[in-house]
């Protein structure tokens, strides 16, 4: 199977600084792949730099569906099916909720004004604000909306754009556990919608139960990648990452 | 929403039965005064109020369309109706020079650029290139806007009454059509966050600079108006005092509400028009005023009437971030 999203050599630097350096990966379709790692690992640098928001990368390929990404502008870059959320929380204030989602549904494909079906992108809308639980709060403003509101809003605006592939940065980090538990089934929702998920989180448990395959990094090296039980087991990301206590934690839980 | 359309109901009504209301020149040609500047001040809270984005010349188009225009019809005899429209179209090819090269380098440098473009503007009329300008007497003899015999110029017509109402309504509806339209809502989400705006797919340098040229097109066509309308033009529309009269309209209107910069161009043009027999006291007063406006109404005159959801907590956020910052 051809892979979704595939990283051939990656690097970012700042300076002499590589917060990336010479990563390589793929991401098969449909599937959840996990990323984690210790912080300043590169990450989000990661994800900055697929989706070329803010920055590209500085070496190397991206090539998603099948295509190089890495010279596109990053609205084009959406436009294509590859959208991402943020880690710090970011909404637009002064619009619903069901607006936000709307922003995504409108602009998410190369919007143009003589070809735009209002009803198709409410509809969108709708349909998504739905999926995520929010219907309710429809005409709430953003302003002080609790953390849980505002991550599943950024899912929301981006499943509105129907995309491909879902760049998610820790979407259940500062959550209690009944929220982690909502949002873990929803990217299960999502994954059954056929979207392809590449997730950073902290939260290990979320992250070994809900994806397929899941890569460490460390320093913007690849540390390991593989199925989660067998990362879990790696020498090398128990002295890096996880910690004695973690492989203990995972045998008797 | 329904209730805000009914209460703007009544002035309109009295805009349109003016004329009938009162033979009075002077208040009738503080009305149109009114129309231009509403009209100014509504499309540069196009960029400034939805956009966020500080545009520090935008009179510069104004007083494009105005000599534009102007010239046009002096020098070339070319029909003041064609040159309407020619000069909200220079504006708009001013306004794509001003935003092309630098929108990509951020709201600052547009910023500082759109500054010195007017500054070098002004200058440039002021030194009256191969006698076009006038330098700073101006021009003068402007032919006037006809439509069969009448002739459009002055207060004292009323048909040019009605064009100018007709140019601000017509103006008005069609900025207020963009905003509500997803086009709007471009602007508002740049506005609100840049980054997230383009990961939900946006362009932001595309709509910024629909901003900029759909605001100079409007404020070029109301200049070409106001030039014909009065019969003179001069260097002192991109003066210190007029520049800083109508960008304070525009805040002490509330930004990003296009009802507030309105409401606003109405009030400080009929203000500093009735208390210019004050002279330096008058822009103690009209400052006095608006500080207490903004006092009591933060986000400016439109929360009068709208409740406060918009720009109210921008300065706080503000400090509240740079505190942020501070403690870290």
């Amino acid at each position: 199977m051809e892979s979704i999203l595939k990283c051939e050599n990656v690097s970012k630097y700042f300076g002499d600084f590589a917060a990336v350096k010479d990563l390589s990966f793929h991401v098969n379709p449909g599937e959840v792949f996990g990323i984690a790692g210790p912080n300043g690992a590169g990450k989000t640098t990661l994800f900055n730099i697929i989706s070329n928001i803010p920055f590209p990368p500085s070496s190397g390929k991206i090539i998603f569906n099948g295509e190089e990404i890495q010279g596109l502008k990053p609205h084009k870059i959406c436009h294509l099916g590859l959208v991402r959320t943020f880690q710090i929380p970011a909404i637009f204030n002064e619009m619903t909720y069901l607006e936000n989602v709307l922003v995504g549904g409108i602009f998410g494909k190369d919007f143009s004004f003589y070809r735009s079906d209002s009803k198709l992108f409410m509809d969108s809308a709708q349909e998504a604000i739905k999926l995520v639980g929010l219907f309710e709060k429809k005409d709430n403003y953003p302003k002080g909306a609790p953390l849980f509101d505002i991550k599943r809003l950024m899912i929301a605006s981006a499943v509105a754009m129907k995309p491909k592939l879902m760049l998610l940065d820790e979407p259940v980090g500062g959550l209690n556990s009944s929220e982690i538990m909502q949002l873990v089934d929803l990217i299960r929702k999502l994954q059954n919608e056929g979207i392809t998920i590449v997730i950073i989180e902290h939260v290990m448990t979320c992250l070994m139960t809900i994806s397929q395959r899941v890569m460490i990094l460390n320093y913007g090296e690849k540390l390991a990648e593989g199925k989660p039980e067998e990362v879990a087991e790696n020498e090398a990301v128990i002295e890096a990452y996880l910690g004695k206590e973690y492989r203990k934690y995972l045998r008797t839980g | 929403m329904k209730k805000i359309f009914i209460i703007l109901l009544i002035p309109l009504a009295t805009l349109i039965f003016l004329p009938v209301l009162t033979q009075r020149t002077y208040i009738l040609h503080l009305a149109v005064m009114s129309f231009v500047f509403a009209v100014i001040s509504q499309n540069w809270d196009l960029t400034m109020g939805y956009l966020g984005l500080f545009n520090f010349g935008h009179l510069s188009f104004f007083a494009i369309g105005a000599y534009t225009s102007g010239i046009l019809s002096i020098n070339y005899q070319v029909s003041p109706w064609v040159c309407l429209f020619i000069g909200g179209l220079i504006a708009l090819v001013a306004g794509s020079i001003l935003t092309l090269p630098t929108i990509r380098l951020g709201g600052r440098v547009f910023s500082l650029f759109s500054f010195s473009f007017q500054q070098v503007l002004f200058y440039l009329i002021r030194s009256n290139p191969m006698g076009l300008t006038g330098g700073s007497q101006g021009l003068s003899r402007i032919p006037p806007l006809q439509v069969f015999d009448y002739q459009l110029q002055g207060a004292n017509s009323i048909p040019a009454y009605y064009l100018a109402l007709g140019l601000f309504l017509g103006i008005t509806l069609i900025l207020y059509l963009t905003v509500k339209s997803p086009i709007g809502m471009a602007f508002t989400a740049i506005r609100d966050s840049e980054n997230y705006a383009i990961s939900r797919g946006i362009n932001p340098f595309k709509y910024r600079f629909i901003a900029v040229v759909v605001g100079a097109f409007f404020t070029g066509i109301i200049g070409a108006f106001y030039a014909h309308f009065l019969g003179v033009v001069g260097p002192e529309i991109l003066g210190w005092g007029n520049v800083v009269l109508t960008c304070c309209m525009v805040e002490f209107g509330g930004l990003g509400t296009l009802i507030g910069p309105t409401a606003a161009a109405f009030m400080l043009t009929i203000l500093s028009n009735y208390l210019s027999g004050l002279e330096a006291y008058r822009n103690i007063i009209i400052s006095l005023i608006m500080f207490f406006v903004l006092i009591a109404f933060p986000s400016g005159l439109a929360g009068i009437f709208v409740p406060i959801k918009t720009n109210a907590h921008k300065l706080t956020d503000l400090f509240k971030a740079r505190n942020k910052d501070g403690e870290g």
